[in-house]
């Protein structure tokens, strides 16, 4: 191997499993220099993610023991027609309720109702918990985590407000109180931006972060009558907020039954609001492709419980959705746009409570703070 | 015989000579800039191929300029069994067949042999890697247990 030139030795090792590429570090100082280059992690991130199967994904689920400690399990589907649930991490917490982010180039966030933000990578069994932040009479309102591309960093924000901001506080006076604080991996330390937009959310959930924007859905207090619904972009690299425009055809619906969620890098709106008849519902998924445009896919069924499915992970033609029905549980199903025909798809070893599911892809990125 | 088009003569590191469709020279993008540049016409000299590798390399190009380009899933199955049997080859073929399809540039033979590559070694433990394909191990057992200790998870 010492004669092969470094493209093709760079060709070879971006193909292998991070389990692998991990074991190879002990060969000598040369491939442990190459693996863990932050140039060949980032291209063997890539190439996975292009290659993968596009359904493939990450569950999360949370175990409370007496003691008051808990643990999350990380298990991976690496392929969501074989179907099978592999724990890759336990990480212990101290007992709360958990949000855990959407998997970001292979790490995830999580944090808990009373603090403790924490980053991990579960392939590789790593894990930080970032400083807190100093918000004393200050509550936390959204929480995204992201990769910015041109500088090669995750990114964590954090929108903050005054603990005495009442429901019925108007929305411009609320905003002008925000605190937009923002943790560069690596950097060690929260920075708060000067920025301040003049919106509210629309729900307290974190933003969806897709194609190095997080997004959330905003409503401007309208005197006149119901609010005003749009979307606000922030940039993660140059840090900017910006709004862009909902599709026409959702502009003058009620948008608490629209949510955003990420697709294949992009960013989509999801409307459930839709009974065809009595038997039929549809859901309409708009993909955001940028400048304003935005193409619509349609999911229409008989008799599945759509209203409480997710769509999760998107490979072109196919949509992995994820629902849960009381009293019968989690189940999966794949729907495929081009024959508009479902199939139920069964994965074994899923835990038997409430979960979370992402799609992800495995990589060798570090976690520090 | 092919119906039309012209032939182009490549000629190996060993000095033998083949002849080959236009169109299958062309899978190659460092043939194809040759063809071009119209410096194809007395044959051309490949220093860094020989005989027995050009002869495979020609062999994968014909079959896959000849493959029909449909969505036919049992065509694209045929293929991928064809290329896997064309890649069960000794290591040091397999090795050249890189080199000459890196040299090359013929996209689809580098990532064919770069994959099988790729699987050979996946499941390999350092000790395996260094001996197949006798590497050197320059740290110290104290470094050494350093860096296992770091990436326990993927020793177990």
């Amino acid at each position: 191997m010492a004669s092969i030139p470094s493209p093709i030795l760079f060709d070879i090792l971006v193909r292998l499993p991070i389990k692998t590429l991990a074991r190879f570090k002990a060969l000598n100082k040369l491939c442990r220099s190459f693996i863990t280059d932050p140039d060949f992690i980032y291209a063997h991130f890539k190439s996975g993610a292009k290659k993968a199967n596009d359904l493939c994904l990450l569950l999360s689920c949370i175990e409370h023991h007496r003691n008051l400690n808990s643990v999350i399990h990380f298990l991976t589907v690496r392929n969501v027609d074989d179907g099978f649930a592999v724990v890759e991490y336990s990480a212990p917490v101290s007992f709360d309720f958990y949000q855990v982010l959407p998997s970001c180039n292979g790490l995830v966030c999580f944090y808990g109702l009373h603090g403790g933000l924490h980053v991990c990578n579960p392939g590789s069994k790593d894990i930080v918990r970032l400083p807190d932040i100093d918000a004393e009479g200050f509550r936390s309102l959204s929480c995204g985590f992201g990769f910015d591309e041109m500088s090669g960093k995750f990114k964590v924000i954090n929108f903050l407000e005054p603990q005495e901001s009442d429901l019925f506080m108007d929305n411009n006076l609320k905003s002008s109180k925000f605190r937009i604080e923002i943790f560069t991996m690596g950097n060690n330390s929260w920075r708060t931006i000067k920025c301040h937009p003049c919106f509210s959310f629309l729900h307290h959930e974190p933003p969806v972060f897709a194609g190095g924007f997080f997004y959330w859905i905003t409503a401007d207090s309208n005197p006149a009558g119901p609010p005003r619904f749009s979307i606000v972009s922030f940039d993660i690299g140059n840090e900017n907020f910006e709004a862009i425009s909902p599709p026409e055809a959702v502009s003058e619906k009620n948008w608490y039954n629209l949510y955003l969620v990420e697709l294949r890098g992009e960013l989509c709106l999801v409307d459930l609001d839709y009974e065809l008849d009595q038997d039929r519902k549809k859901m309409d998924i708009w993909m955001f492709k940028g400048n304003n445009n935005w193409v619509q896919a349609t999911i229409v069924h008989q008799s599945e419980a759509i209203d409480t499915t997710r769509p999760v992970a998107f490979n072109g033609e196919e949509i992995l959705l994820h629902g849960f029905i009381r009293g019968k549980g989690h189940y999966f199903n794949i729907y495929n746009l081009q024959t508009g025909c479902f199939r139920e798809v069964r994965i074994q070893g899923i835990p038997s409570g409430f979960f979370q599911a992402s799609h992800h892809v495995e990589s060798l990125f570090p976690v520090e703070h | 015989m092919s119906s039309s088009g012209r032939k182009i003569i490549l000629k190996s590191s060993d000095r033998e000579s083949f002849e080959v469709d236009e169109a299958v020279a062309l899978e190659s993008q460092t043939i194809k800039h040759v063809i071009e540049d119209d410096c194809a016409d007395n044959g051309i000299p490949l220093p860094n191929v020989t005989s027995k590798i050009l002869a495979k390399v020609i062999e994968y190009c014909k079959k896959h300029v000849e493959a029909p380009k449909t969505d036919d899933r049992t065509a694209e199955d045929e293929l991928k069994s064809w290329d896997a049997d064309f890649v069960k080859v000794d290591r040091a073929t397999l090795f050249d067949l890189i080199l000459a399809a890196n040299y090359l540039h013929i996209k689809g033979l580098l990532d064919l042999t770069c994959q099988t590559v790729a699987d050979m070694i996946k499941g390999m433990t350092p000790e395996e890697i260094r001996r197949t394909f006798n590497m050197r191990d320059d740290f110290t057992p104290e470094e050494e247990e350093d860096v296992r200790r770091e990436n326990q998870w993927a020793f177990e």
